[in-house]
């Protein structure tokens, strides 16, 4: 490999992690120090939060047709999808995000050349994160590397509320994570899979798929502390992608 | 009224009808120049047909989960209606992309004009969809109809879809000719309109302005189509900025 900057990035954790501050970060660092320290460029952002918003928003639309919603539902400040149907929602975005992968970026080689992609999802369950890679095609795993950012069940609940009482008060558009999710985001087998270790690589598919994880406590705002802890995983996760 | 430029333009007509000719026309000439001329600055454009490829693509992936398909089948690369109502669900959608579109900046109208881009058929195709938008948006709308065959609706989507072009793609939306007989073979513009060139529409107590224009023969000649699409849209103008309370 002689190129210099990540093809995909999976950015995942708890709902409320702190996954959109690692991007405010990335994108408050000039392109040209993002790309030589960190090795992102330019990048786009496929994120299933933004996705099961706009399901949710059109399930009210046929509910207004009297017709049954198709996927989600409504819980007055946000969408939750019914955790007893027989295929997840979850799942399904999951392999939404592979087919965007494949179909409209994978298909043009040139797009990588100073490119990169992040694939940006929440999960919880026993086993949502065994799960979730194996949704992605090898080809897809052979080309990402997981950008996993840890914190607790508690802190992410008060991150999301915190979140949304402070975009209430300036828009009328704010939504956050349902409480009714956030629930079901208290347990994950991420440090099960990863057998503890704060990086390495996980196979997948035969795959090694290099991973870093994070621990994003306490809450930080002072720029330079966000660089000092988010920098390193960042250039660790470089030198493991590069070397798998 | 003040405004220099329509806010919504409501562009309809059969599949086929030539209305992307129409945008393709608009945006070879300059911002300054369209304005000054056809009172359209800035434009952006919402179109229903990415929305129905993007839902029935999404039905390909739920099919392969395991669920059945509800909204549409997928016969020889093309997408067949199963839930006609999904053409009533685009309306309802376009009122709410122009509500957030407002909401998100209330000046948006200050420098843009936002067509609304969507084909109907059937005996109450017209009359029923106009009456799915809401008040508010309609205050803010004129319409501009490209009339021309059925026969003629064919052939241009016949050509559409060339030999190379047997997928069905967002680019080569052509419909499937299943769909363009039993759906767009007729509709109910000419009665609802009762046959005037131009006029109003009277929904929900607003008057919306509206044009008819004969889009046939197909010309890709740019002083044919300025011939045949500009005093149509200078019509309109004048219905726009006139209209009855």
């Amino acid at each position: 490999m002689n190129k210099n900057s990540f093809d995909i990035i999976i950015l995942t954790g708890r709902a409320g992690a702190g996954k959109s501050e690692f991007i405010d970060f990335l994108k408050k660092t000039p392109k040209e120090e993002r790309l030589q320290k960190y090795h992102i460029g330019e990048f786009k952002e496929l994120d299933d939060f933004v996705w099961i918003w706009n399901m949710g928003v059109d399930d009210d639309i046929w509910e207004s047709l009297n017709k049954p919603r198709l996927h989600t539902i409504n819980v007055g400040h946000g969408y939750t999808e019914s955790h007893d149907r027989d295929i997840l929602l979850t799942d399904f975005m999951t392999k939404k995000m592979n087919h965007e992968l494949t179909s409209h970026y994978m298909s043009n080689e040139k797009y990588f050349e100073d490119n990169s992609v992040f694939v940006e999802f929440a999960r919880g369950g026993d086993d949502c994160f065994k799960k979730t890679f194996d949704h992605f095609d090898k080809e897809v795993l052979e080309r990402a590397a997981v950008f996993f950012i840890d914190n607790t069940a508690e802190e992410s609940e008060r991150r999301n509320e915190a979140r949304y009482q402070a975009k209430a008060e300036r828009s009328i558009l704010a939504h956050k994570t349902p409480d009714e999710n956030m629930v079901f985001y208290r347990t994950n087998d991420w440090n099960k899979l990863v057998e503890e270790k704060r990086e390495g690589y996980l196979n997948v598919k035969g795959v090694n798929l290099p991973f870093v994880s994070v621990w994003n406590i306490p809450e930080l705002t002072d720029t330079k502390q966000i660089e000092e802890r988010f920098a390193p995983p960042v250039i660790k996760l470089w030198d493991l992608y590069n070397n798998r | 009224m003040t405004t220099q430029s329509f806010d919504n333009l409501m562009l309809i007509g059969r599949a086929a009808a030539g209305k992307s000719e129409l945008i393709d026309f608009l945006k070879h000439l300059s911002e300054a120049d369209r304005l000054e001329k056809y009172h359209i600055g800035a434009f952006e454009e919402v179109d229903d047909f990415p929305w129905l490829y993007q839902m029935w693509q999404d039905e390909d992936l739920w099919e392969k989960l395991g669920r059945k398909r509800t909204l549409a089948t997928k016969r020889d690369n093309v997408y067949l209606t199963l839930d006609w109502e999904i053409y009533d669900f685009t309306i309802l959608k376009f009122n709410r992309e122009i509500e957030k579109k407002q909401k998100e900046n209330p000046d948006y109208y200050n420098n843009n004009t936002l067509f609304v881009e969507y084909a109907r058929g059937q005996a109450d195709a017209y009359k029923k969809t106009l009456n799915l938008f809401e008040k508010d948006v309609l205050e803010r709308t004129a319409i501009f109809y490209l009339d021309n065959t059925f026969e003629e609706s064919m052939r241009r989507n016949t050509i559409r879809a060339t030999d190379k072009d047997t997928e069905q793609t967002i680019l080569h939306h052509r419909t499937p000719l299943e769909v363009m007989e039993h759906y767009y073979k007729i509709n109910d513009w000419q009665e609802f309109t009762e046959k005037k060139p131009h006029g109003f529409l009277d929904v929900h107590g607003v008057k919306v302005p509206f044009v008819t224009v004969w889009n046939m023969p197909e010309t890709l000649d740019f002083n044919e189509l300025e011939k045949r699409y500009g005093p149509a849209l200078d019509q309109l103008w004048r219905l726009y900025v006139d209209k009855p309370l």
